[in-house]
């Protein structure tokens, strides 16, 4: 399960990677964090349950790190660490059981990089490689 | 597109022509220099291509000098899309709607601003800023719906400022069209933690002084004289704003294929302006510019309260007056002469400012004869300017001029290259003081990773895009 950072001019650019698409999710939603905060500087104090489902499997990985945005923008939390227990494909419809465990944004503990404020749709792929699973992806900060 | 393949039609104006793909619709035009020309990237050449396949542009697509690659759509980029027969593009408009710049007069001379530090510290304590950072203004869901709907004039009713703010604001500070129920809960939920917070990057609060007067007649209409100390307010529809574009480009560009709409990049999500989707999405994005209204009509109160708190003076006798407030990244109605015939537009402008000239029922009366004020942002450490609209704006460029200087450097490699303290001890060494949350975001928005301001100005300036008539120097930053 890993990540890696993209150069691109305005924005943030990474490629996640897993072994399994539950991998990938993981990766995927811990590299948005990680571009904002360090990860290692929040503590897992609460769990937040997420569920998303998608017609393809582009638009729920899409759905679930908007929902990441969502809950950073919104509620203001910050994560430690992602469990996502499964990527199902049921009955036509993609669908994903997640959780992120983490605490509420402590502007004295947490130092930012910067904010993402919107996950790009557009040019999101998700891709099934010789060892798993790949996407990249493009944040607007 | 190649830079080669541009064909140049004046020393300030470049055209990229209508055969350079199958699809435009209309040539695009490219304001630039011989100087900044270099450092406009190819690819977005190729974006300023691509809009003129936009369904219903009229007459070209057009770049203004600090363009640089965008979002589907060139940062700096404007069109005209009819607003019968074509389409509407939430990708085109972006993501922080609204985005835009609002500028205080005061009646105080720089020398007798003895403490700028001082006064930074104090906007800093007052105004929320930062990532994470929480308005202390709590709404409920209905409350802030009321703010979607009427903008400024609904800051201003709930004792944030005075009715002559709004007066001197673009659309009066609130967009008519505006429907809440077009947005989603979450954009909602967003929107209620966000009001009334500055937010990150390039966003910030400025303490500046007037440097120069180009113009004394203009600037005397704008209230603006050489030594003056004015306050800047550069921010957007945060959170909110985003979740509504987030949404719309998503629904446009799953609905592109139904509506028939073929376009060479789907970044610039689009739908009929007649459609559904289409008009669903004007009535959201007016909602979103009301709260980035909203956002810097309460910031303008705040800062109000912290000048004259500092000061010691009332805010009556300090003069603090809003001269203008500007929009960039909106599509708006507007009506053009084409071939003698009058047709609606919905004008698409992203980082780029309205410049409407003068006698237009548009620009506040006591500004008529000059034409609009237009802001215009400098990055930290470089100077800002105040113009004016003009005649040749409404002939050339759909009443649009620049909005600031364009971006050259990544955030990313800003940052491998600046240090955040390194750019602000820089700043000090030239009497600026910056304040700021976080060194990263320093380092991201350092100086040199952007054109400079002056040369962007000097272009539209020369080509009448709009006109000179304040420079005006940074004392003091507060950032995200």
């Amino acid at each position: 399960m890993s990540y890696e950072f993209l150069e691109h001019t305005a924005d943030v650019k990474f490629r996640a990677t897993g072994g399994s698409l539950e991998e990938l999710f993981e990766s995927a939603a811990e590299a948005l964090v990680a571009s904002m905060v360090d990860p290692s500087t929040v503590r897992p104090e609460v769990e937040v349950e997420v569920e998303v489902e998608g017609d393809d499997l582009t638009e729920l990985l899409f759905l679930w790190l908007d929902e990441v945005v969502f809950l950073v923008s919104a509620r203001t939390m910050l994560f430690h660490k992602f469990e996502v227990e499964e990527v199902e494909h049921l009955d036509g419809a993609h669908r994903a059981r997640c959780r992120g465990l983490g605490e509420e944004a402590d502007l004295d503990r947490h130092s930012f990089e910067t904010e993402v404020k919107a996950v790009s749709y557009h040019g999101m792929e998700v891709e099934e490689t010789d060892g798993g699973w790949e996407a990249s992806v493009i944040l607007d900060v | 597109m190649r830079r080669e393949e541009l064909v140049r039609r004046g020393d300030n104006l470049w055209e990229v022509p209508q055969g350079y793909k199958n699809c435009m619709r209309a040539p695009g035009r490219l304001y630039s220099s011989d100087e900044l020309l270099p450092d406009v990237e190819e690819d977005c050449l190729e974006q300023l291509a691509n809009v003129a396949c936009l369904p219903g542009i009229h007459r070209y697509s057009i770049a203004m000098p600090d363009t640089h690659l965008g979002y589907g759509f060139p940062i700096g980029g404007v069109a005209a899309l009819d607003a019968e027969e074509g389409v509407v593009s939430p990708g085109s408009v972006g993501f922080d709607i609204n985005c835009g710049i609002r500028v205080l007069r005061t009646d105080i001379r720089r020398e007798e601003l003895t403490d700028v530090k001082g006064l930074v510290d104090s906007l800093f304590e007052r105004i929320p800023s930062g990532v994470g950072s929480k308005s202390e203004f709590r709404v409920s869901k209905d409350e802030l719906k009321k703010f979607l709907e009427r903008g400024s004039q609904h800051a201003v009713d709930e004792g944030f400022g005075r009715r002559e703010d709004y007066e001197h604001c673009e659309e009066n500070g609130m967009m008519e069209e505006a429907d809440s129920s077009k947005v989603s809960e979450r954009a909602l939920e967003r929107g209620k933690a966000q009001i009334g917070t500055l937010g990150s990057g390039n966003h910030f609060t400025e303490v500046q002084y007037v440097d120069e007067v180009y113009d004394e007649e203009a600037a005397e209409v704008f209230g603006l004289f050489e030594d003056q100390v004015l306050v800047m307010i550069h921010t957007g529809s945060r959170g909110f704003g985003h979740q509504v574009a987030t949404d719309y480009i998503k629904r446009h560009e799953d609905a592109m294929e139904r509506h028939g709409v073929e376009l060479p990049d789907r970044q610039l999500a689009a739908a009929p302006a007649q459609s559904r989707e289409g008009q669903d999405y004007l009535a959201a994005m007016a909602c979103a510019m009301n709260y980035s209204w909203s956002n810097r009509q309460m910031l303008t109160h705040w800062a109000r309260e912290v000048v004259a708190d500092h000061l010691d003076m009332d805010e009556e006798a300090l003069g603090l007056d809003v001269v203008y407030d500007v929009a960039h990244n909106t599509a708006k109605r507007e009506s053009y002469e084409f071939d003698g015939e009058r047709r609606d537009v919905h004008v698409h402008r992203k980082g780029a400012t309205r410049s409407f000239g003068p006698g237009l029922e548009a620009v506040p009366e006591r500004y008529r004869d000059v034409g609009q004020p237009v802001l215009i942002a400098g990055t930290m450490g470089s100077p800002s300017f105040v113009l004016h609209g003009t005649d040749t704006a409404m002939e050339e460029s759909f009443g649009t001029t620049c909005h600031g200087a364009g971006r050259t450097m990544s955030r990313t490699a800003a940052k491998k290259k600046f240090w955040g303290r390194t750019v602000q001890e820089e700043l000090a060494e030239r009497q600026m003081y910056v304040r700021a949350t976080s060194g990263a975001v320093l380092a991201e928005e350092a100086p040199l990773a952007y054109k400079e301001s002056q040369s962007v100005v000097d272009i539209v300036d020369r080509v009448g895009l709009s006109r000179k008539v304040v420079k005006v120097q940074p004392m003091g930053t507060i950032k995200g």
